[in-house]
């Protein structure tokens, strides 16, 4: 024993000589960083792109994304500066934050990931990461997307099996909560921050109300609270979550219900449409849904706060937020929405009946990233032992 | 010249004493045979000499340097210590050729290649194994395997040969060549042998002194004969010989100088040694080898045969007597009927008295009193 | 007398030292106890260290539900009595911790037991029995082994799946037969157990086979002649002697089991059934990350207590197992029916082994999925660019230098760690057998089958941390190879702890008397004589490490390897090229263990520990 509380020692005592060198003497002047966001926010294109290629060489812009599509190299075609992406899911991506930027070390320059709580409260609050906003974009952008910075919205929503003929099978939102929707696949909340933050944003009074509006017209009487839960918007999370059949993947959901028999139903992201055969598959909110359709979450851009190359790292939000930069990397197909208003859905997916953002914003729940910090705790740990439960 | 010493040497594991302040001298040149029941310590001591194993106590030295000391925390490796070792399973490696296994030891030494060839060669020869030179130990009998083994043992011409039962694993007909061959080897090499056995007659038979033995402690260490002829106590006594010495329990009724009274097996005898001895008035053994009990129609004593055991050189008579077994053994073939009278004597100047704790007291000579 | 040469005390034990160090097995044994310690204490230290206090987060949500004021740092309990103790709710301490344990607990014994009797009557079978294709039933039952455990379940799915389940996808018994098996047969505890069973049976098989075939058959034979029937002898003479085996793999299983990820997620998380290793990736993903710490140390203590159970157990009953070897003719028992039998498991081992093999290979050709009348090999041979319908994909596998660059990332990485591990497994083999029964042998025999215990979640994300404090490493390669080499290592040294106990002290003895140097002796004389078993002691780390994944995923790009490169595919569904590398992986590792065997011997089984 003692020898092992030895070797703990010397361990720890080397660990602590490495880690004290690597302290930061803390500043209240701004960073190179945060001085380069705010010369590139009044930069155009064209003089960023100088200042970038001149800073960056042909050295790697590198880009954690919890999106996969990051790995899309059209940015590299259009500015011949060369990207390196990671993919870590969306709690590595603040584990790797905390790793990297808390301790000083370079690692990554652009984040893409969801998740406004954590990228509030852990990114932004331990100045893991900096909010950048181009000035070209400024009015193209709604207020609530600038801090942080939306890049763009995925849309997950409930889809079913038409077996090539039925339509309009869910029409009331607390349909998904009756027994004979039990096993509707999706992705565990306790596995994506993103759903877990759509539950918790139902909660809220306005979404209370909207479902039980629907409540009231799907059984044609009030919603009364016999006790079990809080309020309405509780029992129907409870209710869905019963119903709920987790799967570790939204491409398997999309795979399984597309082969899958009449009226089996999902609830995944719609942009998986893209690699399966959909010709089965019906998406609910765009046949009407009373109450909602689904969720509409957003991707946020932020620059590492030690990024090498704050520069480059501007210039790749600009590339997203531009039209070109979405639709090569990101708008394609079907299921994602700039958050820059003045770009359109792609062709591609109009043909499959897809919509504007505008159009999802009113069919979907979207993440209130401040009401959902206001009861973070609670909620999240009550819907989570649901979840865990079930 | 490699003299070898040890001094107040004992090992434990634990609490288990295995070796127990054993001193020990073997001369130069000699063969010296470990005896002993299992677990005795012999092999346990054979290979501290050989420094396979680490001695928790005392010093050994081999031609004059010591090779271990627990005072001194020397503790010399066995590579070091220029011996040869033969292991009772051989150790052959199974993945060399008989030729590699003998020149392995000369190639760690660096010797020239021709001159590993000849050497290889001449083992191969003494050992009469050259046709074998090319195969695996498990294509060989054991007594070819065996041969191999002591071939790659000599081929470095070791001062000091150790070997660890090496013919326990041979059939018997085997046991008895290789016995021969390494006497003479022993005598040709001119090396030191130790020899650890529990055989008594491979001990009597090829060792020039034996070292016996007993739950970790030095019995007796004396040559062949005088063990078999006046072994320490009876332990000893017991363990030499084959068949095994009679040993006859009764009472000494008085002593006096060099003779004693005794009683045994209900009748009185006069006891004489050749030198004076002290032995308590009381329980006592009487120690009598087989040949001292000679069968003849005129024996002075009488008892029934038990059974015959003629083995056509020698026949082994049990003769009931008292309620006591006693051994005798004949010169030649003889049968005698299961219960029928048998007469004996009892002759010879070695009758071995043991008193009371076991201990030998004196040999002589025992008389009946009339 | 004496005076002059009695030394002072600090010479004497100065003296002693250098004897003790002179010796290379004790030089072995201290220098890997402190290596590993360095590398698994600390490892196990921040773990108890993170489970004792609040991160970040953790504080955050504490905070607000308990009206505290803690600081990211903080020294609570609040993680242990949270997660277990019913702190926030029973139904939250219920859902994530004790049904979970029991849960886990249950897969677990019925895994043991499935991989116990299925591997147990293979092994019965193979040696006692007249049995056919003895040959083809004892290569191919390792393949369960060998292949990642997920790919098992995957069939499991694709076989049993039906219209009356989940989105009633119709399995291949469904479309072949009509049949449609209950939902509890295809999602849940049941199929979990089975399919973690079944992947475990090779050990079981390579265990209790091993002793089999060592066991002298006079000790059946010896009942034989007293009259006793064949049943009787199985319960009274084999099984006794074999027990140790047994329960030897039940508890590997057991705590392999425990720890396992991905099976349980395929199968068992649509079944609504969730056990440990699940839950402890939901708190390692949730606000709570610090009680993910504390499922890590209950699941590292359930090891432990399997661990010393084992050693409890084995060690009484050692005495047992020493077996002559000499059972050279072993009168095979003559089974009734032994066509069908043999037949029978020809055809089960077919589905377990190579089905999905085919089935990769299959869908790796398949333009539309499970259409056989699209086949083409354009997702293999293409060197344009494939387009389609889908995400950009790239060249065809054998052209695509992604992937045969990350394969090759892959096959480096293994073969050094393999390299590292099974050389460390055969120097702590020789160190532990030289000092059997030592203390600090013991120890490092245990501390060296520690890393089996963490979950490779917690191992990498422990790493990561690590690797900031360790500027150097970070990202490198040489993490990795660390990272894998610890992780690894416990079959190495059980390995080679076996095979240099099989090996008699004479052996080495008769090459330290005509001093042989400690280095020729392991080149020369040790390692060529058990060169087979030493070898399998490369080969598994090197199988283990190619197919991982989730000690690597926090740890390297995606790219880099293999594995990793597999999930970005199955991400996107690109289902022919993630069929293609997982039979890529499947085919790397056979043809090793193949080319391995042949060359020298050595095989899978002796690895993990048969003879």
């Amino acid at each position: 024993m003692k020898k092992i509380i030895a070797v703990i020692l010397v361990a720890s005592v080397m660990l602590c000589v490495f880690a004290g060198g690597s302290k930061e003497e803390a500043t209240v002047q701004e960073s190179p960083v945060q001085i380069a966001i705010k010369e590139a926010e009044s930069l155009g294109w064209d003089e960023l792109l100088a200042k970038a290629k001149a800073e960056i060489g042909d050295k790697e812009l590198v880009i954690y994304g919890t999106t996969s599509r990051v790995q899309e190299n059209s940015f590299t075609e259009k500015t011949g500066i060369k990207i390196k992406t990671e993919q870590p899911d969306d709690t590595q991506i603040y584990e790797k934050m905390q790793a990297e930027v808390g301790n000083g070390i370079y690692g990554a320059d652009v984040f893409v990931t969801t998740d406004s709580f954590n990228l509030v409260n852990l990114a932004f609050a331990n100045g893991w990461a900096e909010n950048y906003v181009p000035a070209a974009y400024s009015d193209k952008l709604a207020q609530g997307d600038k801090n942080p910075l939306v890049a763009l919205y995925y849309g997950r929503l409930f889809i079913y099996n038409n077996g090539g003929k039925m339509n309009n099978y869910i029409k009331n939102i607390w349909q998904v909560t009756e027994p004979e929707f039990k096993g509707i696949e999706m992705k565990s909340p306790l596995l994506e921050k993103c759903s877990m933050n759509f539950l918790i944003t139902l909660t809220s009074p306005e979404w209370q109300s909207k479902l039980a509006d629907a409540y009231k017209s799907y059984y044609g009487k009030e919603w009364k609270s016999d006790g079990s839960f809080a309020n309405i918007s509780y029992e129907w999370i409870y209710k869905f979550i019963q119903n709920c059949s987790f799967i570790n993947k939204d491409s398997t959901i999309a795979k399984d219900l597309a082969a899958g028999a009449k009226g089996s139903t999902g609830f995944f992201v719609f942009s998986k449409f893209r690699s399966v055969d959909y010709s089965n598959l019906s998406v609910a909110a765009l046949e009407g849904v009373e109450g909602f359709g689904g969720m509409l979450y957003p991707i946020y851009s932020v620059i590492s706060s030690n990024a090498k190359y704050p520069y480059a790292a501007c210039l790749y939000i600009n590339y997203l937020l531009s039209e070109d930069g979405f639709m090569n990397i990101f708008g394609k197909d079907m299921g994602a929405y700039s958050s820059n208003t003045s770009v359109a859905i792609s062709e591609k997916a109009k043909s499959v009946g897809d919509q504007d953002l505008a159009y999802w914003l009113d069919k979907c729940v979207l993440e209130d990233s401040a009401y959902i910090s206001s009861v973070y705790a609670q909620a999240y740990t009550k819907i989570a032992a649901w979840c865990a439960g079930k | 010249m490699p003299e070898i010493i040890l001094k107040n040497i004992s090992k434990r594991w634990g609490s288990f004493k295995a070796v127990s302040n054993l001193d020990l001298v073997i001369e130069d040149g000699a063969f010296i045979t470990l005896l002993g029941p299992s677990g005795c310590g012999k092999t346990t001591t054979l290979r501290m000499i050989a420094g396979l194993e680490t001695p928790t106590e005392g010093e050994i030295t081999i031609d004059g340097k010591v090779v271990f000391s627990s005072e001194k925390g020397i503790n010399i490796s066995a590579a070091k210590r220029d011996v040869g070792f033969l292991f009772q399973n051989y150790a052959l490696w199974p993945h060399m050729t008989v030729f590699q296994n003998i020149a392995f030891g000369l190639e760690t030494l660096k010797w020239k290649k021709p001159e590993i060839e000849k050497r290889v060669q001449e083992m191969l020869e003494t050992m009469q194994i050259v046709q074998f030179r090319d195969r695996y130990p498990a294509e060989l009998s054991g007594g070819q395997q065996q041969r191999v083994a002591i071939a790659r043992t000599l081929a470095p011409r070791p001062k000091v040969l150790f070997m660890d039962e090496p013919l326990s694993n041979l059939d018997a007909k085997l046991r008895g060549e290789m016995r021969t061959e390494l006497k003479r080897l022993h005598k040709d090499t001119g090396s030191t042998f130790v020899y650890v056995t529990h055989d008594q007659l491979e001990a009597m038979t090829m060792a020039t002194k034996i070292c016996l033995m007993k739950d970790g402690f030095l019995q007796q260490y004396d040559p062949p004969l005088t063990v078999y002829t006046l072994p320490a106590n009876r332990f000893v006594a017991d363990f030499v010989g084959n068949p095994t010495m009679n040993f006859i329990s009764g009472e000494v009724l008085s002593n006096n100088g060099s003779s004693a009274e005794v009683r045994i097996l209900g009748e009185h005898f006069t006891y004489k040694a050749s030198r004076d001895f002290t032995i308590q008035i009381g329980a006592a053994t009487i120690g009598i080898r087989p040949e001292y009990l000679p069968i003849s129609e005129s024996g002075s004593l009488k008892g029934t045969a038990y059974s015959t055991l003629p083995a056509g050189m020698e026949t082994t008579v049990k003769i009931k007597i008292a309620d006591t077994l006693l051994s005798s053994v004949m010169f030649g073939s003889l049968d005698y009927k299961i219960d029928s009278d048998i007469c004996f004597d009892i002759v010879g100047s070695n009758i071995l008295l043991f008193d009371g704790e076991g201990k030998r007291v004196a040999a002589g000579t025992l008389s009946k009193v009339e | 007398m004496n005076d002059r040469q009695t030394l002072s005390r600090p010479e004497k034990v100065f003296n002693k030292l250098i004897a003790y160090l002179t010796k290379p097995s004790n030089v072995i044994v201290i220098s890997f106890l402190i290596i590993l310690t360095s590398c698994i204490v600390y490892p196990l230290y921040s773990v108890y260290s993170a489970a004792m206090s609040v991160g970040q987060m953790d504080s955050m949500m504490y905070n607000s539900l308990f009206g505290l004021h803690l600081k990211k740092g903080d020294m609570t309990f609040l993680n242990f009595s949270m997660l277990m103790l019913g702190k926030y709710s029973r139904e939250y301490s219920t859902s994530f911790f004790w049904k979970p344990l029991w849960n886990s607990i249950r897969m677990s014994t019925y895994s043991s037991i499935i991989a116990l009797l299925v591997g147990g009557i293979i092994a019965w079978l193979i040696t006692r029995t007249d049995i056919k294709y003895k040959k083809y039933i004892s290569s191919v039952f390792v393949f369960p082994y060998i292949m990642p455990s997920w790919t098992l379940a995957l069939v499991w799915k694709n076989v049993f799946a039906n219209s009356k389940v989940g989105t009633g996808i119709t399995g291949m018994l469904e479309s072949l037969t009509g049949i449609c098996v209950p939902s509890w047969f295809v999602y849940g505890i049941f199929p979990c157990s089975v399919v973690m069973g079944i992947h475990y049976a090779p050990f079981a098989y390579i265990l209790i086979g091993g002793i089999l075939r060592n066991m002298d058959a006079n000790l059946e034979e010896a009942a034989t002649i007293l009259k006793a029937d064949r049943w009787r002898i199985i319960r009274k003479v084999t099984l006794p002697i074999v027990l140790p085996a047994l329960i030897s793999t039940v508890l590997l299983v057991f705590s392999s089991t425990m720890a396992s990820y991905a099976v349980p997620v395929f199968v068992g998380s649509p079944g609504d059934f969730y056990v440990m290793s699940t839950m402890l990736r939901s708190l390692y993903s949730s606000s709570y990350s610090g009680q993910s710490y504390v499922m890590t140390l209950v699941l590292v203590l359930i090891g432990i207590g399997m661990l010393a159970l084992n050693q409890a157990v084995i060690g009484k009953r050692k005495s047992f197992t020493t077996v002559t070897g000499k059972s050279g003719q072993v009168s095979f028992v003559r089974l009734k029916g032994n066509k069908l039998i043999s037949l029978v498991i020809v055809i089960v081992l077919f589905f377990m082994a190579i089905f999905p093999i085919i089935s990769f290979a299959l869908e790796s050709l398949c333009e539309v999925q499970g259409d056989y009348s699209t086949l083409t090999l354009k997702y293999w041979l293409s060197r344009e660019e494939i387009g389609g319908i889908h995400v950009a994909v790239g060249k065809g596998i054998l052209f695509n230098s992604t992937i045969l660059g990350a394969l090759w990332g892959s096959i480096k990485l293994s073969a050094v760690v393999s390299l590292v591990v099974g050389t460390a497994g055969f120097l702590i083999g020789y160190g532990v057998s030289k000092n059997r029964g030592s203390k600090l042998a013991t120890l490092l025999s245990n501390v060296a089958f520690f890393p089996y215990l963490i979950p490779s979640m917690a191992f990498g994300s422990i790493f990561l941390a690590v690797s900031t404090k360790l500027l150097f490493l970070r990202g490198t390669f040489l993490l990795l190879v660390i990272v894998a080499s610890i992780k690894y290592l416990p079959f190495a040294s059980r390995s080679g702890a076996s095979a240099m106990m099989q090996l008699s002290g004479e052996i080495e003895e008769a090459a330290i008397i005509v001093g042989a140097p400690w280095h020729i002796r392991m080149t020369k004389i040790l390692f060529p004589i058990q060169k087979a078993s030493f070898i399998s002691g490369y080969l598994l780390p090197f199988v283990s490490c190619i197919r991982e994944l989730s000690l690597f995923i926090l740890l390297t790009s995606s790219g880099t390897l293999i594995t990793t490169l597999l999930s970005y595919f199955d991400e996107r569904n690109v289902v022919q090229m993630s069929n293609g590398i997982n039979l890529l992986i499947i085919l790397v590792v056979l043809i090793v263990n193949f080319t391995i065997n042949k060359l020298t011997g050595a095989s899978i089984d002796k690895g993990i520990g048969g003879n």
